[in-house]
């Protein structure tokens, strides 16, 4: 009865065993030569400032369920396009008073949120730092890549183009060369 | 039937259901657009809408029709009706509740009623459900609505708590209820209720996967309905939420339920020996350890909370010895239905109006729930004290009230039922529960006030008053002449 699984059985055991010897091999195999700079949490993109545990305002959040409403009306609205032409014509009214029933019930729902000034991104205050947060920044050792002074990232000048999150970062004290 | 009649048919079904959802709509609009300062307003209309679809719900009753709109996947027949009859009585007594006590505790928000009236259309979707789709779709409407509505005091932690814990347990169950249904599907091959009641009624094959579909449903259900062990959430949301949505979650959202269960169960009769023990044994943990662990509580929305799991209790016996009954096409109920129906009536108006004796008491920014707040309240609050009295009577099941009546009907369509052991169990746990309600009245009435009098005297809040005067009448009326209700529950007393 089940031996039409088999097959897959196979290849489920087959895909977990080749995937593991790879990870395995490189990690056995592979030469290791790190460098801090490797070690970063992003290895390429911008320079990490500061700690990611940082406040947003939670609009952004509010703005994907508004995204998904209208995404599920379009969702919604594909399927009753493509069949609206088969149809006969009462119930091609039909369809078309129910589609309006549809929107006219969404719209509400986007009244609603116009209404309550929910798009309304003007008034929004730039998140403030509670002190406590800043003294974790304070506190926190600078981030060193290991080709200070050497090698082609100038951390100093990156900071500088950070602009005005230069103060809360302590300047480094003393270049290492690479550990 | 033609399209056209079939969905004029359809729609005058379901005419009570539009009347909710189409006053939600128009005072969520009216809300934000054309009254923005007097908020209510929003109260007052949807107290309008709820009367108005509790008016047609009558009318739909007293017709005696049955039908099945929308090709079946709804069904109209009196257990639906009574449902919705049950639920909007609920919903109108809240919005009640709720249109001064809000002001009081600052949460004016035009929201609130919008959410309740979504939320009763939910749970009267699950009244009248007859596809495990429907029953879904329902049960979700009827929660995310109260997810919103617990949390509605945005400000307090305690609210924002049972918001929290109520959406996630409640999105678990989802999950659960939902596997039942494929589960269920996967047996069956079809998720409408009355398929699979003929199905069953022709061959009546028990399999491992529809035993576990059938499990995960009552799961899925049993969350909703407090059922014990699942009922962890209810104390601590019941407490968290403002006491007006605590009045209309444990009334509505546990009438939803049941009426789910009562559906679900009579689908399955055919099969009975496989969920029967599921259900005995839940009904008896339910009725012992709801009643035990109210014994220990000093809060009374939390004594509340539990004494509301053991009434779940009680009405899953019914639950127990229920099957509908097929008769040339027209559905008949049995007397565990009819019990049943008749609990979850009794149950309304016995909650809602003990909460609402709490809302009334409630002064600004505060809520009245422990047992202390309640020493000496005959003489500081006699009104209060006294319709508390009657409700914590009933709730105990002590004669001249309606608590008692449902208590002896389900009693009596347990004994009929040969569930003689649901029926000791009750009868014994009811006997603990008397003592947590006389507690309260002891409190009440026996008690000197702790402290100093109060300074500030609650608000003078006639809406919440004419929702505790509404309820008390219903439990005493229905509770002496139970038979004014016969020609509404006509159709359950064939």
């Amino acid at each position: 009865m089940l031996t039409g699984y088999i097959p897959i059985l196979a290849m489920v055991i087959l895909a977990g065993v080749i995937a593991s010897v790879m990870v395995f091999a490189s990690f056995l195999l592979g030469p290791k030569k790190p460098t801090p700079y490797k070690e970063t949490p992003y290895e390429c993109g911008m320079t990490p400032v500061g700690s990611a545990r940082e406040r947003f305002p939670v609009k952004f959040y509010l703005i994907a369920m508004i995204f998904i409403i209208f995404d599920i009306e379009t969702i919604f609205l594909y399927p009753w396009a493509v069949t609206f032409r088969s149809a006969s014509h009462a119930v091609k009214l039909f369809n078309l008073i129910e589609m309006a029933v549809f929107v006219a019930i969404l719209f509400i729902g986007y009244f609603y949120i116009l209404g309550k000034n929910a798009l309304n991104w003007g008034e929004a205050e730039e998140p403030t730092l509670k002190p406590m947060d800043r003294d974790v920044f304070r506190s926190r050792p600078p981030i060193r890549f290991g080709n200070e002074g050497s090698g082609p990232v100038d951390l100093s000048k990156a900071r500088a183009i950070s602009g005005d999150r230069t103060e809360s970062v302590p300047e480094t004290t003393g270049h290492q060369q690479g550990s | 039937m033609n399209g056209a009649s079939h969905i004029a048919s359809s729609l005058s079904a379901i005419l009570p259901i539009l009347i909710l959802m189409g006053t939600a709509c128009v005072a969520l609009m009216g809300d934000v657009f054309i009254w923005k300062r007097q908020r209510a307003l929003t109260g007052i209309v949807a107290l309008i809408g709820s009367v108005w679809a509790l008016v047609v719900n009558l009318q739909q009753i007293l017709g005696y029709g049955s039908s099945e709109p929308f090709s079946g996947s709804l069904v109209y027949d009196s257990l639906s009706q009574t449902t919705s009859l049950v639920l909007l009585i609920a919903t109108v007594l809240s919005v009640l509740l709720a249109i001064t006590y809000l002001r009081n505790r600052g949460l004016e928000l035009g929201e609130y009623h919008v959410l309740l009236l979504f939320s009763a259309s939910g749970a009267m979707l699950m009244g009248a459900a007859n596809d495990l789709i429907m029953l879904f779709i329902g049960i979700e409407v009827l929660s995310v609505a109260l997810y919103v509505l617990a949390g509605i005091a945005r400000t307090e932690e305690r609210s924002e708590e049972a918001a929290i814990k109520y959406f996630l347990l409640g999105a678990f169950a989802s999950g659960f209820l939902l596997y039942g249904i494929a589960l269920v599907y996967g047996a069956t091959g079809t998720t409408n209720l009355q398929q699979i009641n003929h199905l069953f009624s022709a061959k009546a094959s028990i399999t491992p996967i529809l035993v576990a579909g059938i499990g995960l449903l009552i799961v899925g259900l049993g969350f909703k309905a407090a059922l014990v062990p699942f009922h962890q959430w209810t104390p601590d949301v019941y407490e968290g939420a403002p006491t007006s949505v605590t009045a209309f979650m444990a009334a509505a959202a546990k009438v939803g339920a049941f009426a789910a269960f009562l559906r679900i169960m009579n689908a399955f009769m055919p099969v009975q020996p496989a969920w029967i023990t599921a259900i005995q044994v839940l009904a008896i943990l339910t009725m012992v350890f709801g009643n035990l662990l109210a014994v220990v509580q000093d809060n009374v929305k939390r004594m509340l909370a539990y004494s509301s799991i053991a009434h779940a209790g009680y009405v899953l016996v019914a639950v127990a010895s229920t099957g509908m009954i097929y008769r040339h096409a027209v559905l008949y109920l049995s007397q565990g239905d009819r019990a049943a129906m008749f609990y979850l009536l009794a149950y309304v108006f016995m909650t809602v109006g003990a909460f609402g004796v709490l809302v009334l008491l409630s002064r600004s920014g505060k809520d009245y729930q422990t047992m202390n707040d309640l020493k000496g309240l005959a003489r500081t609050h006699p009104f209060a004290a006294y319709t508390m009295m009657f409700f914590m009577l009933s709730l105990g099941g002590i004669p001249p009230t309606m608590g008692f009546l449902g208590k002896w009907l389900i009693f009596n369509a347990a004994i009929s039922a040969h569930q003689v052991t649901l029926a000791i169990v009750m009868a014994l746990a009811s006997v603990v529960g008397i003592y947590y309600y006389l507690r309260v009245v002891w409190m009440m009435c026996f008690q000197e006030p702790e402290g100093a009098p109060a300074t500030e005297h609650p608000v003078n809040d006639w809406a919440a008053r004419w929702s505790v005067i509404v309820s008390l009448a219903g439990t005493l009326m229905f509770g002496v002449l139970p038979a004014l209700l016969s020609p509404i529950m006509t159709g359950l007393y064939h």
